[in-house]
């Protein structure tokens, strides 16, 4: 089983490696301008000099792809990493607040789980003009914190009845030394774990609201607008939609890889517990399986 | 069981209302004014302010908040800006609709991942539960927007066997009722694809795990002991406790069906809820847009609620308080 979960992680890591060296070398995979129009080259197939085609506007679909690969890497990393150091934070002061104080946090916690993450995305992104990177950071990372923060406690509970931990308190460590010095440790591998897990979705929400045109704002490339505009061309140009939705696909198996890799390298007995891509009803789009088993 | 229905069915209220004081707040607390959408700066005062009135947005924000709810407690949902008619009609089509394309790709979910999990647990580790369990990595990371395009350039642009968009056949209706039956079946087709393939993999990852975990317990062993077949223990006493959290999980996933049409109603043009709360959004049709993003968290919360009732119907321990 060792070679499998092995060939997991690098598999994984390999596709996002692939993803990751399109964004930054993205003036290198192409030296055509991502934003410039050619109208005389438009909806050119993919050939010598366009090796993906032209989209409607004459403009390179490997230079926009490229480029496009920028804007979901970075909203779905950093807006997933801020997620975890909300859930980390939430689930901590959970664990080390009292009995009542915390069950009441996790009430609200389950409350944000219970809230149609999708609907309120729409209504944020739209309503509130999250069309920049920033603010889509802000977003994903407001929005997907919950099960971090869930799973963090359920740890950060067990371990604070570790002896070591008891013997602090003992010695008069506070709730914050408690929690940074002595839980934080045990409950970060699960805190990154679960992240991991997350990146994917926060690429298919990013992209999706992207589709919806609800993303990053024109002209910046990103590659759920790029199959937006290549779904109007789907008879004339299958390039356009294809390639995106291509590497797209491709981004988030290798993170989902390399989640699930991590999850049996590191926490061997986490796998039933930690939902992995899929186990859960839905990628991304809100629903989270409320488990009555889970919420102590 | 009857007080930890009462417990849940009362927390799953509370829920319900912040759902709708969070809408409300939300689409009150967005940049500019709304006054804003329906009258303009330059009109004259007392026809703007018999506006605002009309719409009761004159009134101080808590008061327009009490009178939101108090609405909704008697099933008035507002007046579309847009559409020109009471949100609850324009919502009931659309919900319809929704429906229309959600249950079939519901129905088609749970055969397609009950079949393609069975098939990986039958023989763990094997060449049919790789491709299994890479089918269902690669349906649950594919984008459904475009898995959508790409099931229109195959089926439609290039095969043509299934129209592109759309509900129904606009410009030569078929006139008998087989006919519009047959219509109806060859516009669904696609979207309910779509939206089956991608939760069909979550699917069957759920119905793997759940197999391979009852056909290691005690009673497998002993149904093995008492001489059954290794196909009969999979399939009368494995498939059978696999299927129990299954019904929890079919809770969970309705409201997913019905979100995750937001973007395969809007890849497919179908006129259902999601698309509306694409329009209603952009259009800035506020009662439309609030009365959606309640429907959809109604449904999410009373998807929970079937989920722990229908879990604690199957398992006494789950409920009141019995912690492991």
């Amino acid at each position: 089983m060792a070679a499998v979960r092995i060939d997991r992680l690098t598999s994984g890591a390999a596709l996002v490696g692939m993803a990751v060296g399109l964004a930054v070398l993205a003036d290198f995979v192409s030296p055509q301008d991502p934003i410039r129009q050619e109208l005389s080259f438009a909806l050119d197939p993919p050939g010598a000099y366009h090796p993906l085609g032209t989209d409607r506007l004459g403009r390179d679909v490997l230079a926009r792809l490229a480029h496009g690969a920028r804007v979901t890497l970075v909203v779905a990393g950093l807006g997933t990493a801020l997620a975890a150091l909300l859930g980390a934070a939430v689930g901590l002061a959970a664990a080390v607040s009292g009995t009542r104080t915390g069950g009441v946090l996790m009430r609200g916690v389950d409350a944000a789980l219970a809230f149609p993450t999708l609907a309120l995305l729409l209504v944020l992104a739209s309503l509130h003009r999250c069309d920049s990177v920033a603010s889509l950071v802000l977003l994903i990372g407001a929005t997907t914190w919950m099960p971090i923060a869930r799973l963090v406690r359920a740890e950060a509970v067990s371990a604070a009845r570790r002896r070591y931990v008891e013997a602090a308190v003992g010695l008069g460590a506070g709730p914050l030394r408690r929690a940074v010095r002595h839980l934080l440790p045990n409950v970060a591998s699960t805190a990154i774990v679960a992240a991991t897990l997350q990146v994917g979705d926060a690429m298919l929400i990013e992209s999706g609201l992207s589709y919806l045109g609800l993303g990053v704002a024109a002209p910046t490339p990103t590659w759920g607008d790029m199959v937006r505009a290549g779904t109007q061309d789907l008879g004339a140009a299958w390039w356009i939609a294809l390639f995106p939705g291509l590497a797209l696909a491709g981004a988030v198996v290798g993170v989902n890889l390399m989640g699930d890799g991590l999850r049996d390298a590191l926490q061997p007995g986490l796998s039933a517990v930690l939902p992995g891509p899929g186990r859960r009803p839905a990628p991304g789009w809100g629903v989270q399986a409320a488990d009555p088993r889970s919420t102590p | 069981m009857l007080a930890y229905v009462a417990r849940r069915a009362g927390v799953s209220a509370l829920m319900l209302l912040g759902v709708a004081t969070l809408t409300f707040l939300l689409v009150h607390a967005a940049p500019g004014d709304p006054a804003d959408l329906y009258t303009a700066r330059e009109m004259d005062p007392a026809a703007r302010a018999a506006v605002l009135a009309s719409f009761g947005l004159d009134r101080p924000l808590p008061e327009q908040y009490l009178r939101w709810l108090a609405g909704l407690a008697r099933g008035d949902l507002g007046w579309s800006f847009t559409h020109r008619r009471p949100v609850i009609e324009v919502l009931g089509e659309r919900l319809a609709a929704t429906m229309l394309l959600a249950l079939p790709a519901f129905a088609i979910t749970m055969a397609l991942g009950a079949a393609l999990g069975l098939v990986s647990a039958w023989r763990p580790g094997s060449a049919v539960d790789a491709a299994a369990s890479a089918a269902s990595l690669l349906l649950s990371s594919v984008p459904l927007f475009w898995l959508g395009s790409m099931l229109i350039l195959a089926f439609s642009v290039r095969l043509g066997w299934f129209p592109s968009s759309g509900m129904r056949e606009l410009i030569a209706p078929p006139g008998t009722l087989l006919g519009t039956i047959g219509d109806r079946l060859s516009h669904l087709a696609l979207p309910a694809a779509c939206l089956a393939l991608g939760s069909a993999a979550a699917t069957a990852r759920f119905v793997r795990a759940g197999l391979l975990e009852s056909l290691a317990s005690p009673y497998a062993a002993a149904a093995r002991a008492r001489g059954a077949g290794e196909r009969q223990v999979l399939l009368r006493h494995g498939l059978r406790n696999a299927l129990l959290p299954l019904v929890t999980l079919a809770g969970l996933s309705v409201p997913f069906l019905l979100g995750g049409s937001v973007l395969v109603e809007t890849v497919f043009s179908w006129p259902g809820m999601g698309g509306l709360s694409v329009e209603a959004i952009f259009a800035r049709d506020y009662p439309v847009a609030m009365a959606v993003q309640l429907m959809l968290g109604a449904l999410v919360v009373a998807g929970n609620l079937a989920a722990d009732l229908g879990s604690a119907l199957a398992d006494p321990r789950l409920r009141d308080g019995w912690r492991p």
